[in-house]
């Protein structure tokens, strides 16, 4: 009787990642049910959105180097989102990190490596202040920090943008700043393919987030008055310190994630429309369960699904758009703590009534 | 340059731009006095935009297409609810899910329907009608302000007053309110918390679907992605501005007109730079905000004085 | 003649398996004052949820008037006659006494009538003799009023039966006469009602029949007048098992706490302390006794930083921490095991390891702000070894364990933060009985440590046998202090708990 009561124990252990699988798997079903129906050739669809970016060699890379920029928002949201604070700012950090990059490769001439180390750390700066301004402005008007980050998202793109139009922008041609000097840039890993060096500095950045959430006294901290504000008051935390820091550290790492993706990939600043990576960096956090283990996965995953969408789009009639639509489902399916939920209760019920009785078995006696 | 603010066109235009934001303003009004914090706002208005612009097109009906997309916004409203309320999601990450969802429907539809990326200038959709007021429109000043605006314009100052009239005059208005403020009291007195909700919920939805509908069939003849452009967020500070009194929220929304306004006018006549000036009606909002919080603190710190004393004494 | 009202074997688990009532019994009959006593977390909240609609039943029934009864809604508890009173009142603030007397009604009509509804609300006073003002806004009213507001509120939908959970806690004593007066007035006219109260003095005074609530079970129904308060008392705090421990001669340290006129007024203007002073050395234990709602809680609050007090001051080692932060406080050398476990005492979702370490998460970590895992894991391990902490590992999630267990955790982690001072918030409530002698055996320890332990605790004969000296407080007062502790009685503490007894000139 024991040992069955113990191997329920493990299956509703990893309760989570069977609710997280399910919501993907059903989400996915959806999204082919809505191809059969659109498509002229669904067959072709799926094929090409779920194996297409695995057809070439530059495809796949591809998708590597789009998640670059997936895996720095998300790292940096887990960073925010771990204090309990909702702050989905980290596009605004995001843009002005690319903005300060740009800023400082046209007009700061250095010598190499020494340049790209400025821009970066500039870009990390300047992100994770932008990103205690919501908790800050919160405080002072009451305005929920949420509606604060997102405004802030578009008030950082705005002023980012007419910086990079007053100062730094080419006259002729195409709308653009003048062209990054090649000190600047990172450059390209493996040769054919679009592979840059940010490629290298993601996986420190990864290793530093992981290291920092699970094994120090402050990723620790974090962990714990997003978990329990009121014990972690009661127990002496300075809550109101760790998630300010925590805010800068998560802005920081979006803002590098904006300057590694600028001289990473592009040439010169480009940008004239939002970049929106806050949205799908939220997915990437939630599929990750908040573990900044799993983000580089979840952050490939997504980025594998826009990149099979693409080529999706090109061999039939339906635009990639389709996966933003995918993404929303997954989400409102993860949220919802009821989905599933009959499972655990039942088990959690019998758990309790066995418990009771038993102790109170052992007081009579 | 202060020639602007004295002449009618200027507050005729603050009107006129305040529609789909008076409706926002309004949809986030009732979602606070419900008790509900509804981010998607911004997505429904946009799904409800493009509803109306196809729907229109295909019936070749005004009236058709405008009830289409009134159902949409109801139900995208109540899809809202069923997440957030009976699934229990949080309902910061369902907002989310649910703009994704527009987002990225609204484009995938718009392909499929038209090819186009951009707009839907293809299809052939309607447009509301501008009405000019008969007797109304011959008065100098007030006339041009207040005639001459589109039909949904009209709509959203009807659909203003009948709101804050149902919920502080109607046996409805004061059961949600009483559900948003305390819901256990709510549920003592026997009210149904869920359902209330779910009827302020359907009020979002209609508010919401002229909002959207106004950007694509009032102000510009179609669709174009992203038309909403963060006036569904916007929304939610007025209604922070607000606290959820819908009067106010209204007299909130006309800031959010008139910062607007005033960006065009500074477009054509300052040297800042364009897109500085595009995030002008934010960073004024936000001063609004910090300002008007300032003064509540100081009321409720004077009241408390006042209180205090009067016990001493 | 039947009962009005029969709970029979009623049982309630909530949602996450805690146990709330396990096979209650009881009966009210018509016309009668029933009291329902016993501490806080005995259950009595839960039950009267059951009798309202507001919970559903996990297993058991109940009748009313013969049938059963099953309730899904509050609103069909009102058509079944069955109004309630709760002890944080159920009122809209910003609508008026008229528009909460008429909330939720069906019978109204769609557009509002204020004029009508204010008449009728005024009718509705003066026939049952209450005074309110009908065309005022909750949040404008004087607890009192508001009070009389929701009794109102049940009489108009013709209840039959009343309940009344704590309705003496926020009122003076001129409101508590009042509402008495009414009450018994109420009664003459065939009301039947239940009373849910601490004050056993009030309960004795009101009602007719008492009904005792422990640990999610009842205790046995009595005719009032065959019991005493002190009776009452005993069943309600004592535990069946008495401790008897070997306590060792321990030689009295330097002070390590000290509180001097401590005062402290609510926001609702009622004073919670008022002028408390005493002292904690290095090796004793002083208990606090006191019922519920007698500035215990404001007390500890206020010496843990949580709270600042209106006036007093408390020192800790010498030092002003008046005003200091809970940060500095714990620093400056206090732990704290906090009286709710799941509130503030632990962070459910994480690990038995990752809550073991909150206080001295530093002492952990080197130079770097790394963590030095395996000091860590031998750390813990060793805690669940030493503590008996009943867990798979210590990677399991804290919320799965037993009460019991969960809170040996917090003691550990609390015992073993190298603290001067102590503050134990009912440390063993909610725990199995093995587990409260291990903590016992802990807390003794510690005492011989030379540390200075403050616990505050409703089980009279925890703190019998653990104090050096026990405090008892009535109404934000020192009621007494027993020094005599090992010939100190659970009756004498009564007693004093109840304000029957008192020692002149203490602050």
């Amino acid at each position: 009787m024991e040992k069955k009561n113990q191997k329920k124990f493990d299956i509703m252990d990893y309760f989570s990642a069977i609710r997280i699988a399910a919501a993907l798997l059903l989400s996915l079903l959806i999204v082919f049910v809505i191809i059969l129906f659109v498509s002229e050739m669904p067959g072709v669809a799926i094929q090409k959105l779920m194996t297409g970016p695995l057809e070439t060699k530059r495809s796949f890379f591809n998708v590597i180097v789009r998640g670059i920029p997936l895996v720095f928002t998300g790292l940096g949201l887990t960073l925010c989102l771990k204090s309990g604070i909702f702050n989905i700012s980290s596009d605004a950090s995001f843009y002005m990190g690319a903005v300060v990059a740009t800023a400082i490769a046209i007009s700061w001439p250095l010598p190499n490596i020494i340049h790209q180390f400025a821009l970066i750390a500039a870009a990390a700066v300047v992100g994770g202040l932008i990103s205690m301004l919501p908790v800050i402005v919160n405080k002072y008007t009451r305005v929920n920090p949420v509606v604060l980050a997102i405004m802030a998202n578009s008030i950082f793109y705005y002023f980012g943008l007419s910086i990079i139009s007053s100062f730094f922008l080419e006259k002729s041609g195409s709308w653009g700043s003048y062209k990054f000097p090649d000190d600047a840039r990172l450059g390209t890993m493996i040769k054919g393919t679009s592979l840059h060096y940010g490629f290298v500095i993601v996986i420190v950045v990864t290793i530093f987030v992981i290291f920092l959430m699970n094994k120090t006294s402050f990723g620790y901290k974090v962990r714990v008055t997003g978990s329990n504000p009121a014990f972690a008051k009661t127990s002496g935390l300075r809550t109101s310190f760790i998630i300010l820091m925590a805010q800068f550290i998560g802005g920081a790492i979006a803002g590098m994630g904006g300057a590694i993706e600028m001289v990473g990939v592009y040439k010169r600043f480009q940008w004239q429309t939002q970049t929106n990576y806050v949205w799908d960096g939220l997915l990437i956090y939630m599929l990750a369960n908040g573990n900044p283990v799993f983000i580089p996965i979840t952050a490939f995953f997504i980025a594998y699904l826009r990149v099979g969408a693409e080529i999706m789009s090109r061999s039939s009639d339906l635009d990639p758009e389709i996966v933003t639509f995918l993404q929303g489902i997954i989400i409102l399916l993860v949220a919802s703590q009821r989905f599933l939920y009959f499972l655990k209760k039942r088990h959690d019920q019998k758990l309790s009534l066995q418990q009771a009785e038993a102790e109170e078995g052992g007081a009579a006696a | 340059m202060m020639q602007f603010f004295i002449s009618p066109t200027f507050w005729k235009t603050v009107l006129a731009s305040t529609t789909p934001v008076m409706l926002a303003t309004l949809a986030a009004n009732m979602m606070t006095k419900s008790g509900i914090f509804n981010l998607a706002i911004e997505g429904t208005m946009l799904i409800c935009a493009l509803t109306g612009v196809v729907a229109s097109a295909f019936t070749q009906n005004l009236w058709v297409g405008c009830i289409t997309a009134v159902l949409m916004g109801i139900a995208i409203s109540f899809v809202f609810g069923y997440f957030a309320l009976i699934m229990k999601g949080a309902m910061n990450a369902c907002g989310v899910a649910l703009n994704l969802v527009a987002t990225g429907g609204t484009v995938f539809v718009l392909v499929m329907l038209t090819g186009s990326k951009a707009n839907s200038s293809a299809l052939k959709s309607l447009t509301f009608p501008v009405v000019n007021i008969p007797v109304l429109q011959n008065i100098p000043v007030i006339g041009t302000i207040l005639s001459g605006h589109n039909l949904v314009t009209y709509i959203a100052w009807v659909i203003v007053a009948v709101t804050s009239w149902m919920l502080y005059k109607t046996k409805l208005g004061i059961n949600i309110r009483a559900v948003g403020e305390n819901p256990a009291a709510a549920k003592a007195a026997g009210l149904n918390v869920i359902f209330h909700q779910f009827v302020a919920l359907a009020i979002c939805g209609v508010a919401c679907s002229f909002g959207g509908m106004y950007l694509s069939m009032g102000a510009l003849k179609s669709f174009t992605t992203g038309m909403v452009a963060g006036r569904g967020y916007m929304s939610l500070a007025m209604d922070a501005m607000s606290q959820g009194n819908p009067v106010i929220g209204c007299l909130s929304s006309l800031l959010y007109g008139f910062s607007d306004t005033i960006t065009v006018y500074l477009q054509l006549y300052s040297k800042i730079d364009l897109k500085l000036i595009d995030a002008f009606p934010y960073l004024f909002i936000i001063v609004v905000l910090v300002i008007i919080q300032a003064i509540r603190t100081m009321t409720a710190r004077k009241k408390e004085k006042l209180a205090s004393m009067q016990q001493a004494a | 003649m039947g009962h009005l009202l029969e709970v029979k074997d009623v049982t309630k688990i909530y949602e996450g398996g805690v146990l709330a009532n396990h096979n209650v019994n009881f009966t009210v009959d018509e016309g009668e004052i029933h009291a329902l006593v016993g501490e806080n977390g005995a259950g009595k909240s839960t039950l009267m949820k059951m009798l309202y609609g507001l919970e559903d039943v996990t297993s058991g029934h109940i009748y009313l008037n013969g049938e059963e009864l099953k309730l899904s809604s509050s609103k069909e508890a009102i058509e079944h006659g069955i109004g309630m009173v709760h002890q944080h009142f159920m009122l809209v603030d910003s609508l008026t006494g008229a528009e909460n007397m008429m909330l939720g009604l069906e019978k109204t009509s769609f557009i509002t009538n204020r004029k009508r509804d204010i008449e009728i609300t005024n009718e509705v006073a003066q026939k049952y003799n209450f005074e309110i003002d009908a065309s005022r806004r909750v949040r404008d009213m004087s607890v009192g009023m508001k009070q009389k507001l929701e009794i109102l509120k049940i009489l108009y939908r013709s209840a039959k039966l009343i309940i009344l959970d704590e309705p003496t806690a926020v009122l003076t004593p001129q409101e508590t006469e009042e509402l008495f007066e009414r009450l018994l007035e109420l009664k003459k006219r065939g009301m039947t009602m239940i009373f849910i109260s601490h004050k056993l003095n009030e309960v004795k005074r009101i009602s007719d029949r008492i009904t005792v609530l422990k640990g999610g079970v009842t205790k046995g129904t009595y005719l009032t007048k065959d019991v005493t308060e002190e009776d009452i008392s005993n069943l309600m705090v004592g535990r069946e098992i008495s401790f008897e421990y070997d306590k060792e001669e321990v030689k009295l340290g330097e002070e390590v706490l000290r509180v001097e006129n401590l005062k402290y007024v609510d926001k609702f203007k009622i004073p919670k302390l008022s002028g408390v002073s005493f002292k904690v050395s290095r090796g004793e234990i002083v208990g606090v006794a006191g019922v519920e709602g007698n500035g215990q809680s404001e007390m500890i609050s206020i010496i843990t930083g949580n709270m600042v007090a209106i006036d007093g001051k408390v020192f800790l080692n010498g030092h002003d921490i008046t005003r200091e932060s809970i940060t500095n406080i714990r620093k400056l050398g206090m732990s704290h095991v906090p009286e709710d476990r799941m509130l503030d005492g632990c962070a459910p979702e994480m690990s038995v390891q990752e809550n073991l370490t909150v206080s001295n998460i530093d002492s952990f970590a080197n130079k770097t702000g790394m963590i030095q895992k395996s000091k860590i894991k031998e750390f813990c391990k060793n805690q669940i070894v030493e503590f008996n902490v009943k867990t798979k590992d210590e990677n399991q999630s804290i919320g799965s364990l037993s009460g019991g267990n969960i809170q040996k955790v917090i003691v550990a982690r609390e015992f073993k933060a190298n603290s001067d001072l102590l503050i134990l918030n009912q440390p063993t409530r909610g725990v199995d009985v093995g587990a409260i002698s291990f903590i016992h055996s802990k807390i003794l320890e510690m005492r011989s440590d030379n540390k200075a332990i403050l616990l505050v605790s409703a089980d009279l004969n925890e703190l019998i046998s653990l104090s050096d000296r026990i405090i008892i407080m009535h109404k934000g007062k020192i009621a007494g202090i027993l020094s005599n502790v090992p010939k100190v009685t659970e009756q004498e503490l009564g007693l004093y708990m109840l304000g029957l007894k008192k020692q002149e000139g203490l602050g």
